[in-house]
């Protein structure tokens, strides 16, 4: 941003525009970096409901972010620019993953083993949850973590290029079957409480 | 603690500052790179949409298949005319799906018709009821078929199915559909692979259960490797009980003292060390040239054992037994042309001559010639058919069906120099070998045929004959004319063909097996599935009966292996009009599987040891000794 400026002072002429110009660029800067620090978690916690692979995730996201950045002027504009960027940064893993044929190579059994042991702390729920979610099919498991970082029926739909009326069933189903696998892990108020390998 | 809990506990988690400080490098990082693009002039190319995906009116159709279309995904779309009639009026489908139908875009006009006469005829019906299920249920739906391509060839689709509405009517069904061929076929390959380790069996064979050492075929196979590669020597020991084993000794306590002599010959020559039982009282050592503990001079070896055999007081139903032991040592070369089965036989005959001698030990520096070991063999079988040395035993066999035994298994024992009983295994291994097993099974034939002939003849008898012996042109007329000759009632007699492998003659043995059917008498094929070319033998012989050999019965109630071998096979045997036996029945549990595998027959420990014959006999009470003190009869007709 000093370099901005910067190269402003150094221009006499159209220096007012160039300026205006600046002065948009660096508001653009700073409302992005909020963008960034504000969606992130959200968005990764979406996008690891589908892919189990941690660095793929990541990699997508940076690039989602960038071209995210290059279009930001006509972005910041929409509604919720976190669905733009949740599509964009899917398609890049779904390109990744059929690179890789990675769906065909892991088989669901060889799915590494959930946490087991007592779930502490607010992360430990997260990984449990996560290790869960690997096990629904991969639309149930999107739409419920989506709708768990607040997004309505209606933008989960468009986000993920799916029927508005098929949204309602796949909420049940994914939170039917999560309900069905913490009860075989011996998480079930109504066994009894605490569950057979409850919390600590 | 439930999963409620556990989504309220993941809720309350705030992004941790290394996570916060992750997005903000993220964000630096794109930051920079994005001004390092502007500073030097070029364009970060992005292939992506720029529109407002959350607020675009969009025809919902049109979104879905735009959508899979990004992740080469196909779409057939089949919608409502826009009046108010429930019709349906369009039918279409994406570029990328006719491809995946095999078609090339835009050639082929659809109708549903057109549609389910390409899908593969087992799945249609099905992929009808899971749409219009869908469709009345107002739900998405999933559901994977196959597809026949123009080619003849077959994919796999993987298909999501949803309804389309608007202002909250349904105005359609779109399906969202990948080729999942490679997946599928994954999977089936991973199902098999599973399925092939849950089912693949250890080899029970290698092991024998009573002594825990390797068994007689394990340990000629070892021989023979020996003899081609490293030479060696091989000891081979005789054990018999020096005074007469009381009457009421069971096999469980013959069982106990084989495993005794077993637990000392292991502690002797060490876990290295290939060794077990060869035939009853029959030991054998194999001592290779790299083993450094023996090898230098397998002579104390052999000495040691018979002096410790000996000495060794073993116990069996609280009384001491002594064993009278003697062994033979057999020294080889590498290139030794004598087999591992030959080696056997000249430490048997050496141990024998031992014993003859009154010596511990009797050596042969090299094998015996095959000439003279064949004399040997054949001398001992002659002798012991003329000097009658065998008894005969009959076990029953059950008719499960019935529930009640109807049949009789006439078995041979061989006498050993004691006079004791043996099972004869090895004795019929050597006959065979030397071709000799004719004069064996004639023995048998005529014997078991007169004490039939003798008894009230209410059961049905099975009598063994080796394949080996179904290649002599005669030996049809001598059991015919033994029959007519003790007044056997020809049909409750079964003869079982031991030994598939050996047929030689297959001409032989189908005009034996046709003409002992037409006199009225039963065919069985014994030990059926572990010989070889034996579901020929099915197709060929006029056969009656399979009895299925004993290693797929004696462990069926752990092995789903084995039940699947059974329950196929009674199916295979009962379609060719077979009836099926199974042997080795040890337990009750094994009895009620084999009943609802179908079996017809069941023989073994379970229904009924083998008993001396005489016993059998309804109608004359005579012992077995007796019997073995007839003279041979008729033998001038063999």
């Amino acid at each position: 941003m000093i370099r901005v400026e910067g190269t402003a002072a150094r221009m006499p002429g159209p220096a007012d525009t160039e300026a205006a110009a600046a002065c948009r660029k660096a508001e653009h800067d700073r409302e992005f970096a909020a963008f960034v620090e504000d969606s992130y978690h959200t968005v990764e916690q979406i996008l690891l409901a589908r892919c189990r692979d941690r660095e793929v995730v990541q990699d997508a996201l940076n690039d989602a972010y960038l071209h995210g950045r290059v279009q930001w002027p006509k972005i910041r504009s929409y509604a919720k620019p976190v669905g733009w960027l949740i599509i964009t940064a899917r398609n890049k893993i779904r390109k990744e993953q059929q690179r890789r044929q990675r769906e065909a190579a892991v088989a669901p059994e060889d799915l590494p083993p959930a946490p087991n042991g007592g779930v502490a702390d607010s992360w430990e729920a997260e990984e449990l949850l996560r290790s869960w979610l690997h096990q629904l099919p991969s639309r149930h498991a999107e739409v419920f973590e989506m709708e768990r970082a607040g997004f309505t029926n209606h933008e989960i739909a468009r986000v993920l290029g799916l029927a508005e009326s098929s949204i309602r069933s796949y909420k049940l189903a994914a939170k039917r079957r999560l309900r069905e696998l913490a009860q075989e892990a011996g998480y079930d108020s109504r066994r009894r409480p605490g569950g057979s390998r409850g919390s600590r | 603690m439930d999963l409620d809990d556990i989504l309220k506990l993941a809720e309350t988690r705030p992004p941790s500052s290394l996570e916060l400080a992750r997005a903000r490098r993220v964000a630096r990082a794109v930051q920079s790179q994005y001004d390092l693009s502007i500073a030097e002039g070029y364009d970060i190319i992005s292939d992506t949409d720029v529109v407002d995906p959350l607020t675009t009116e969009i025809d919902e159709a049109t979104r879905i298949a735009r959508s899979a279309q990004l992740a080469k995904l196909g779409t057939i779309t089949w919608s409502c005319g826009t009046g108010d009639s429930d019709a349906f009026a369009r039918l279409v489908w994406s570029d990328e799906m006719a491809m995946i139908w095999g078609h090339p875009p835009g050639t082929l006009r659809l109708t549903p018709r057109i549609l389910a006469d390409l899908v593969h005829p087992a799945d249609v019906d099905f992929v009808r009821d899971v749409v219009r299920r869908a469709w009345e249920r107002r739900s998405p739906e999933e559901v994977a078929f196959r597809v026949i391509q123009p080619g003849g060839s077959v994919r796999h689709l993987h298909c999501h199915i949803e309804i389309l509405t608007a202002a909250g009517k349904q105005t359609g069904i779109i399906a969202t559909a990948e080729d999942a061929t490679a997946f599928e076929l994954a999977r089936q390959e991973r199902s098999r692979l599973s399925t092939r380790s849950r089912m693949l069996c250890a080899d029970l064979a290698a092991l024998d259960t009573a002594t825990g050492l390797p068994t007689r075929s394990y340990l000629i196979d070892e021989i023979d490797k020996a003899r081609r590669t490293s030479g060696g020597a091989l000891v081979v020991v005789a054990t018999e009980p020096t005074t007469r084993l009381p009457d009421a000794i069971t096999d469980e306590n013959h069982d106990q003292l084989t495993g005794e002599v077993a637990g000392l010959l292991r502690t002797m020559v060490g876990d290295e060390v290939v060794c077990g039982l060869v035939g009853p009282g029959l030991w054998a050592v194999l001592v290779a040239p790299e083993e450094e503990e023996h090898a230098s001079d397998p002579g104390i070896l052999a000495a040691r054992i018979v002096d410790t055999f000996r000495r060794h007081l073993f116990s069996v139903q609280h009384r001491t037994v002594r064993l009278n032991t003697s062994a033979g040592l057999v020294h080889f070369a590498s290139d030794a042309t004598a087999t591992g089965f030959d080696l056997l036989i000249d430490g048997e005959h050496a141990a024998r001559d031992a014993r003859h001698n009154g010596l511990p030990v009797s050596v042969l520096d090299q094998p015996v010639t095959d000439a003279d070991r064949v004399d040997r063999c054949r001398a001992r079988v002659r002798q012991a058919v003329s000097a009658n040395r065998f008894a005969l035993y009959a076990q029953p066999i059950v008719d499960l069906g019935l529930n009640e035994v109807t049949r009789h298994e006439i078995l041979l024992r061989v006498r050993s120099d004691a006079g004791e009983p043996m099972a004869p295994w090895a004795f019929l291994e050597m006959a065979e070998r030397v071709g000799e097993i004719l004069t064996v099974d004639k023995w048998v034939i005529d014997h078991a045929l007169e004490l039939i002939g003798r008894g009230a003849q209410t059961s049905h008898y099975q009598v063994n004959i080796s394949g080996k012996s179904l290649a002599d042109p005669g030996l049809l007329t001598y059991v015919t004319e033994a029959i007519r000759r003790h007044k056997v009632n020809p049909e409750c007699l079964t003869f079982e063909i031991t030994e598939t492998t050996l047929i030689e003659n297959r001409n032989g043995a189908l005009a034996f097996a046709t003409g002992i059917r037409q006199i009225g008498c039963q065919l069985a094929l014994d030990d059926f599935g572990t010989g070889y070319g034996a579901l020929v033998h099915l197709k060929i012989l006029p056969v009656d009966l399979v009895k299925i050999d004993g290693v797929f019965i004696v462990n069926l109630c752990r092995s789903p292996a084995d039940q699947a071998v059974v329950s196929t096979l009674v199916k295979l045997c009962h379609t060719l009009g077979i009836r099926v036996a199974a042997e080795y029945v040890q337990d009750e549990e094994t009895l009620t599987l084999l009943k609802s595998c179908g079996v017809d027959f069941a023989q073994g420990y379970q229904i009924g040891r083998p008993e001396p014959i005489a016993a059998n006999a309804k109608r004359q009470v005579r012992t077995i000794e007796l019997e073995l003190q007839l003279p041979p009869q008729h033998t001038a007709l063999g």
